[in-house]
């Protein structure tokens, strides 16, 4: 085993994902990319979430990470031989009853698919209340038996394959988390690994703008939410925003308080190569032009800007008017929009959409623009304000969420619900060449480009940190997190009565190499006088025992026992074991503590 | 001397708080030495047949007098035991002998009370109203999700002007707390006293301890024990809705109690996220399994929004030594406990939420003896122990 604590990436979502590399797959790869570097070779290392356990991710044979986002440029990412690749994640059945769902309404004929919404939330509430009948909850819990029972069956004919985590590990998760059913195992591997967690927080947009997102997923992302500050050492926010409204969200659910660190994404460009510019782009920018580059969804907001357009058209503008071209896939919920712009005479021919471009393409387009529009209703952060600024644009962006945070007092912030402000701003830098061309100066004079570089550098300094911090002392309550043989559970407590024998044993954790001190806590005023017997054992060996451990009841705070252990190499199961040999005794924790 | 004590409810193995305390104030009074006679009409069909006790007249009747009397059968029954000759009769033939003084618990008898001591001569009886609450208050929260404004004041009058009548023509009142017994002072000039719910103290059992182990799977666990009154309800999902992180995976919330039922049946549980997860429904359990989910619980919780009068469950809570955490409202009767050792206190959904987490986050309660002495102020013992004395004093006897 390796003593020294490694450093663990999940990059499960970027392995599995074949499309354009953008927004979380993007953050993922260059963070994976960056550290890699920074790291000393077999001190960082990479894993990807397999049926039901995390297993060593190795790229095949000549694979290098992609460079470039454009689709086709580069390998499809698979893990390793003998882990065969995923064509889907794995989704727990609450995610697949939710994908078939969600399957079955976009297959749906458009005209269709209202009625088929309101089927399926109609069968949602009929559901919902069966699913968490006691009946049915009954029948889970025997179901979970009868897994875990199979596990331990598989188990002892040794199919299970061992952890690939050492305790003190630091694993950090920064994709499509809620996408996969790992959580659960994330709360394991902190608990019973001694894997040190750092997550990732991008916005909570699904929580603070369901009304903006494809269904009401307000619930299942404030449980994903709670439950990334549990089952977190760290959590990694993109913005001061994300992390002020994790907090906020945290602070109302009552959730358990995390630790934030905030990382900025890095923001250049990237260059691709220029014989790949198709003649869509090379038509758009043959003449003046607004970029918005963005998803076309309602919470992007191009209905502003659309308005703003309508109304500078009506007014007779139209002729002095850039085009404005979005740059983004077609998301949901714009479909009248879209039909507004494709029919409204008023403004034909002004704006234009333009879907599938390469990196080579983008550029140029922020290049050749007159300038860039940002109306968004939310951010978590908002790259596409960075990439602009790092390429010396005007920005025009709006004034919610993140944004003032992206581009500071470089950008002109205007009210995303107020066209008329939009369509006088857009006029005024369409128009006013000198006061474009003193912004423009601004930008390129100020603006500070961030490089992917610094953002892996500033994640590593919150890894590292964890790696360097001494382990905290564990409290082990005996009625929750020990068994026992001849004593009763009672809640922290562990009571004798009046049998002698094992009266505890556990946790049964994995525990990292050091020098520790044991400590077993009791209620010496419930004691009569006896004697006990302690054996510690790692793996099944016996690291220390202490034998005829005699007691008396008392009236002040007393530990039981206090016991110095050394391990010379961690191990993955740390059993204390304490046999009563006469006398009663109420056993309250075991405190374990490095030195 | 003589002592009648009327309410709706039997009084035997009781459950609710209701029943609690009328066998608490049966035995009170006993103890000091009263005859005492306990007679009434059963105000639910779920209510087992009892000696002294007319049987429910069910809906059909309580229908004609109050047109659809859905959570007005209280205010229905009063109606009911005045007007109608037959019922008021089968209750009057209950009432064996002329009583020096008759305990009214609650004012849904007070009507019967008035009539019979007119119609018998009893004119040397007295009349104590026992208040258990500002009932017109509860009854406006209890009914206003149901009703539209219009029928809910029609219905809340009803019930304020039986409330007025019993503490105006009361001899003397017994209110549950300070904070109703001021309410009560600015009414009326009868002799008044506070006998604040309490407790018994209960002992545990080995039994008792493996059937709440059963429960909570030996897990750590936050205790509710409450019945499906309305109010219940309404407290703990106005308090616990819109998301729910106070406890992690491996914590529970365990209901005990008619509420645990109504509340893993009501949709709105599903809605608040991770609350559904969280929750165990133990329903109603018996006096043993109680005394083992108190005894191993790490905290209590008291998700009371509504109501007066004083929280048994609270004075239970504050017994069982364990951490509480609970509203103002619960707290109303136990003032002097906001802040001591254990005791969170918050009226706010965010704030009740984060002190759960906190303390389920906190090594285990262990009181002071000084503490535990405190505490005694709680039990029945103590809380009723001035109300003889207050009986023989205002009446003379």
């Amino acid at each position: 085993m390796d003593s020294q604590p490694t450093v663990w990436m999940n990059v499960t979502t970027s392995s599995q994902w074949s499309r354009a590399v953008v927004g979380v797959v993007r953050v993922e790869k260059e963070l994976s990319r960056g550290l890699e570097k920074l790291y000393p070779k077999g001190s960082y290392k990479c894993c990807v979430w397999q049926t039901d356990r995390f297993v060593e991710y190795i790229p095949a044979f000549g694979e290098v990470l992609p460079e470039a986002s454009v689709v086709g440029d580069h390998p499809v990412v698979q893990p390793a031989p003998p882990s065969l690749p995923l064509l889907f994640p794995i989704l727990s059945r609450r995610d697949a009853a939710k994908s078939i769902a969600q399957g079955v309404l976009s297959l749906a004929p458009s005209r269709l698919r209202p009625a088929i919404n309101r089927v399926i939330a109609c069968c949602k509430n009929r559901l919902a209340p069966l699913v968490y009948s006691p009946r049915y909850r009954q029948f889970k819990r025997y179901f979970q038996r009868s897994n875990i029972v199979k596990a331990e069956v598989a188990e002892a004919f040794g199919k299970t394959a061992q952890s690939i985590f050492n305790p003190g590990d630091v694993l950090l998760s920064v994709g499509l988390d809620w996408d996969y059913p790992y959580a659960k195992e994330f709360m394991r591997l902190r608990k019973a690994e001694s894997v040190k967690i750092v997550r990732c927080c991008y916005d909570l947009i699904p929580v603070l703008y369901p009304q903006y997102c494809v269904a009401d997923v307000a619930a299942h992302f404030t449980r994903y939410f709670l439950d990334v500050a549990d089952s977190s050492d760290r959590v990694l926010c993109i913005s001061k925003q994300s992390e002020s409204d994790l907090k906020d969200l945290l602070s109302r659910t009552g959730g358990s308080p995390v630790n934030t660190r905030v990382f900025t994404l890095g923001d250049n460009v990237i260059k691709g190569r220029v014989e790949n510019i198709g003649n869509e782009v090379r038509d758009i920018v043959a003449a003046p032009f607004i970029l918005y580059v963005s998803t076309i969804e309602r919470r992007k907001n191009h209905q502003v800007l659309y308005q703003a357009y309508h109304q500078l058209c009506k007014e007779g503008k139209k002729d002095r008017l850039p085009k404005l071209v979005f740059v983004g896939m077609r998301g949901w919920g714009v479909d009248e929009l879209l039909k507004d712009i494709e029919l409204d005479p008023v403004i034909k021919d002004t704006i234009v959409l333009c879907n599938h471009v390469n990196d080579a393409e983008l550029q140029l387009l922020y290049q050749k623009s007159v300038c860039c529009v940002f109306p968004s209703l939310y951010e978590g952060w908002g790259l596409p304000v960075a990439e602009a600024l790092a390429l010396g644009k005007v920005v025009l962006s709006s004034d919610r969420g993140s944004l003032k945070e992206v581009g500071g007092d470089l950008v002109t912030y205007i009210d995303p619900w107020h066209s008329g402000a939009w369509a006088t701003e857009i006029e005024r830098i369409a128009n006013d060449h000198d006061y474009r061309t003193r912004l423009g100066q601004r930008v390129s004079a100020s603006y500070r480009p961030r490089q992917w570089r610094d953002t892996a550098v500033s994640v590593k300094s919150v890894l590292d940190e964890l790696l360097v911090l001494p382990p905290e002392a564990q409290t082990y309550y005996c009625g929750y997190d020990l068994t026992t043989g001849v004593g009763q559970p009672v809640g922290p407590l562990i009571k004798s009565r009046g049998q002698h024998g094992v009266l505890f044993s556990g946790p049964h954790n994995a525990l990292p190499s050091g020098r520790y001190v044991l400590e077993i806590w009791d209620l010496p005023a419930q004691r009569t006088p006896g004697c006990c017997s302690v054996s510690v054992y790692g793996d099944g060996v016996v690291i220390a025992a202490q034998n005829a451990i005699d007691f008396s009841p008392a009236s002040d705070q007393q530990a039981l026992l206090c016991l110095s252990f050394e391990l010379s190499a961690p191990v993955t199961n740390f059993d204390v074991q304490c046999r009563l040999i006469a006398g009663e005794v109420s056993v309250e924790r075991l405190v374990l503590m490095s030195q | 001397m003589k002592l009648l004590l009327l309410c709706t409810y039997p009084y035997s193995n009781g459950r609710h708080g209701g029943q609690i305390r009328v066998a608490n104030l049966v035995d009170c009074y006993r103890s000091a030495g009263f005859l005492v006679e306990v007679a009434g009409v059963l105000g639910s069909a779920n209510y087992p047949k009892s000696e002294g006790f007319v049987a429910f007249p069910g809906l059909q009747a309580l229908s004609g007098v109050l047109e659809n009397p859905f959570l007005m059968e209280d205010a229905a029954l009063a109606q009911l035991f005045v007007d109608n000759d037959s019922y008021y009769c089968q209750l009057a033939e209950k009432i064996q002998s002329e009583p020096d003084v008759i305990h009214v618990e609650q004012p849904w008898l007070f009507g019967f009370v008035r009539r019979l001591v007119v119609d018998k001569g009893w004119r040397k009886t007295k009349i104590l109203y026992g208040s258990q609450n500002i009932e017109y208050q509860l009854k406006a929260k209890i009914l206003a999700p149901h009703l539209p404004p219009a029928k809910l004041e029609k219905h809340v009058d009803k019930v304020k002007q039986l409330e007025s009548e019993a503490t105006l023509q009361a001899d003397a009142v017994v209110c549950v707390s300070e904070h109703d017994l001021q309410w009560t002072r600015q009414r009326t000039q009868a002799p008044s006293i506070v006998a604040a719910n309490g407790v018994s103290p209960w002992t545990v059992t080995s039994k008792g301890i493996d059937a709440a182990n059963k429960i909570s799977g030996c897990r750590k666990f936050a205790l509710f024990c409450a019945s499906a009154h309305p109010p219940n309800m309404e407290g703990f999902f106005e308090l616990l809705s819109n998301g729910f992180g106070s406890l992690s995976q491996d914590q529970s919330l365990v209901i005990a109690g008619s509420a645990g039922p109504a509340i893993t049946n009501d949709a709105r549980l599903a809605t608040s996220a991770r609350l559904a997860e969280r929750v165990v429904s133990a329903g109603i359990v018996e006096n043993d399994c109680l005394g083992g989910l108190l005894e191993t619980t790490h905290c209590t919780v008291l998700p009371v929004t509504q109501g007066g009068g004083t929280n048994l469950k609270t004075a239970e809570a504050l017994w069982a030594g364990r951490f509480i955490v609970s509203t103002t409202t619960a707290m109303r009767g136990f003032e002097q406990f906001i802040g001591s050792p254990g005791v969170f206190v918050s009226d706010k959904p965010a704030g009740f939420k984060q002190n759960l987490r906190l303390a389920m986050a906190a090594p285990p309660l262990r009181l002071s003896c000084e503490d535990l002495k405190k505490r005694e102020v709680v039990l029945w013992s103590h809380t009723l122990q001035n109300l003889p004395q207050f009986i023989m004093e205002s009446f003379k006897c």
